[in-house]
């Protein structure tokens, strides 16, 4: 696979003509960023692949069961599993769901889910992406640009395909389509990631629509077009919840369909991924997703959370304030590798404004061992360095779970650096899945 | 037990024509088990319009205005029974006992909640607050307490005041002694969810509380320190104010816009 370095500037500038870009915040100014591409691909042996399969997969059960339960019955919470508290002082619990079942009760369409693999060669989840998980696009592009690059690579590598992503999401998208066509909701072309948008609509042959395409009219979504307007069975939408439809939740949202929610109650059109999904993804929650597995699906699971400890509990609370300056300290209010904070990276002072912190509100912090993950090579400046690096795999829920056999790597930046989100900077990786 | 019957109607008129309008009204009474509503919505322009059933069990009219036009009234009326001795236990969602933005606690009130729980203990001797201790008559006093701190004026507050604004000016409507004696009781753990609807007479529309005591869900009105009957013909419920607006919407063509509003409740033999 060295012999795809050469190729990485070519492969890059492929890129870019696309617009493969991605936006990030820095000082409160948004800024777009093509997605350096490294050639190295991550590569997962196929014995390792079928464990992540069939854990991803179980664990995308748990939480769609999840969802269902916390929007219908609430039985974890009655049962003393979840304490209310985590969910309903949650911001990702929207009340306005609350009843809806949606069709063939799928919440969560297509997950996220960021793993990473610990020098102890175990795998560990760090973070699910219920809500409209992105990035799926970048390595099917990448890989379809390095084939061209060098077709022999792919020939001679026992490598599985992982072409057919357009052909799982439409299996997904007509499995719930209530009836109508299916659409791709973007918000538009200065939209950071409307290349995948986009590049999806071409892969499943659905509509590529704007708000303005789009309205609801007797409780039924409708797609204008010059040939007469059509009912829309399904919508995956790329914008989130809060901006969806300004007559139920943010009123001075332009980028929404007003009264979708209506149609969506009424049971006319699928929502990809459901609103309310916040719920099932919160830093909080994330605790009980291996309580879910065992509580909804009566198994193991197959795979392992880092350490986490909820300093809610008492006795988490106690070992994390004895432990402060080894643990990561996430704030649950924040989201995409903001609010974590490194306890080794604090002096003394800072420590102690952190305990005092977590003591004020201890619902709102979240403590997690270090986890020692691998470093990947990866071709910076003109040499191999090893660079930490995720994945984030992709599970499609339609009439089965799918697990898409490739994934998104990202690596950091800098060396040693573990945070690997692409809003912290840092590029991406092609991922591939040993076919034997 | 009442039988109400009832006629509200609002009429906005917008400086320069509008297009393109969405809407969902909240104007529909509830039907719920102590209260049987027969109800006509009239809209104009005259639309097509949805009923629906919204998360927190809201009536709710669901429709569009596509073309240009300069006003939109929407008129219900019909007749209602209201026979709250009819109210069943039901479970309160664990919802009810959260604050939201609205509702949320601040120092200052949290002491005020002490001294009023104080208050409360002196006033013991008092008749007519039922049994110390109890959940009712916590209620009932934190009801006494809002009513003593607050004073009743007219344009004081918007409906964008959240309970914290309306505490610190000790002044507000209905909607604003709602939402603190919200705050209040969900700050002593006691599920309240607020209440917006019509009463008897002729005026405007009101709001009050609904607090889940003994596994039944009661109303208080603090506006008037008095518990709520028959004579409330209740539209819709929610954790706030938020969750109940009469009317929400989205139009194209930004303009001025005019609202007035006629209601009257009398009662039907």
């Amino acid at each position: 696979m060295d012999k795809l370095v050469p190729h990485t500037p070519r492969i890059n500038q492929e890129l870019a003509r696309y617009g493969v870009k991605f936006g990030i915040y820095k000082n409160n100014e948004f800024y777009e960023r093509l997605f350096p591409f490294d050639a190295v691909p991550r590569i997962i042996p196929h014995a390792d692949w079928e464990i992540l399969e069939k854990g991803l997969a179980q664990r995308v059960d748990a939480l769609n069961a999840f969802l269902g339960d916390i929007y219908g019955e609430r039985n974890i919470v009655k049962d003393g599993v979840i304490p209310e508290d985590f969910i309903f002082s949650c911001s990702g619990y929207l009340p306005e769901c609350d009843g809806i079942k949606p069709p063939k009760g799928i919440y969560s369409h297509i997950s996220g889910i960021d793993l990473v693999l610990g020098r102890d060669g175990v795998w560990y989840v760090l973070e699910d992406n219920l809500r409209i998980p992105s990035g799926a696009s970048y390595p099917l592009i990448a890989r379809n640009i390095t084939r061209r690059c060098s077709p022999t690579t792919f020939r001679e590598t026992n490598l599985m395909d992982n072409r057919a992503y357009g052909e799982i999401l439409n299996r997904v998208f007509n499995h719930v389509n209530r009836g109508g066509i299916n659409v791709i909701f973007t918000p538009g072309r200065y939209n950071a990631a409307y290349f995948e948008h986009s590049f999806l609509a071409e892969r499943t042959g659905a509509v590529l629509a704007e708000a303005g395409d789009l309205y609801v009219e007797n409780e039924r979504l409708y797609y204008r077009s010059y040939s007469g307007d059509e009912q829309v069975g399904a919508i995956y939408r790329r914008i989130s919840d809060e901006y969806l439809d300004p007559t139920c939740f943010l009123p001075e949202s332009v980028i929404g369909i007003p009264n979708l929610m209506c149609a969506y109650r009424a049971g006319n059109v699928a929502i990809i991924n459901a609103p309310g999904n916040g719920i099932g993804d919160d830093k909080g929650i994330y605790y009980f997703v291996p309580k879910m597995v065992e509580y909804y699906l009566h198994e193991t699971p197959i795979l392992k959370n880092a350490p986490t400890y909820l300093p809610f509990y008492e006795e988490d609370l106690k070992y994390t304030l004895d432990h402060l300056d080894t643990l990561v300290i996430k704030d649950t209010a924040e989201a995409g590798g903001y609010g974590v904070v490194f306890g080794d990276s604090l002096d003394e002072a800072g420590l102690a404004d952190m305990a005092a912190k977590i003591k004020a509100e201890p619902r709102r912090w979240i403590t997690q061992e270090v986890i020692d993950f691998e470093e990947l090579d990866t071709w910076i400046d003109g040499e191999l360095v090893p660079r930490k690096a995720d994945l984030r795999a992709f599970v499609l829920s339609g009439a089965r779970t799918e697990v898409w056999p490739s994934g998104l790597t990202r690596y950091a930046r800098e060396a040693g650096n573990s945070i690997v989100n692409s809003s912290q900077g840092g590029g991406f990786k092609d991922t591939w899945v040993l076919s034997r | 037990m009442k039988k109400l019957s009832f006629t509200y109607k609002t009429t906005v008129e917008f400086a320069e024509p509008v297009e393109q309008h969405d809407f969902v009204l909240r104007c529909l009474p509830r039907t719920c088990d102590f209260q049987v509503v027969r109800a006509r919505l009239n809209l104009e322009p005259s639309v097509n319009f949805d009923v629906q059933r919204d998360s927190f069990g809201n009536d709710i009219a669901v429709g569009s205005i596509i073309p240009e036009h300069s006003m939109f009234s929407y008129q219900i009326s019909g007749t209602a029974t209201v026979d709250r001795s009819l109210r069943r236990p039901v479970e309160a969602h664990p919802l009810f006992r959260y604050p939201t933005p609205r509702t949320a606690m601040t120092p200052a009130m949290k002491e005020f909640l002490a001294d009023a729980a104080a208050a409360g203990m002196r006033s013991m001797v008092m008749d007519g607050l039922g049994a110390a201790g109890s959940t009712l008559f916590t209620c009932k006093n934190l009801m006494h307490q809002v009513y003593d701190l607050m004073e009743y004026k007219p344009g004081s507050t918007t409906v964008e005041t959240t309970a914290q604004q309306a505490f610190e000016q000790r002044c507000g409507v209905c909607q604003d002694y709602a939402q603190l004696l919200i705050a209040l009781l969900r700050a002593c753990n006691i599920p309240a969810r607020y209440a917006s609807g019509i009463t008897l007479g002729e005026g405007v529309s009101h709001a009050w509380v609904e607090a889940h005591v003994d596994g039944t869900w009661l109303g208080f009105d603090p506006t008037h320190n008095i518990m709520v009957d028959d004579r409330y013909l209740t539209i819709a419920i929610g954790r706030d104010w938020a969750d109940c607006p009469v009317e929400r919407g989205t139009m194209q063509g930004f303009t001025e816009q005019t609202q007035t509003v006629f209601m009257q409740v009398e009662e039907a033999e």
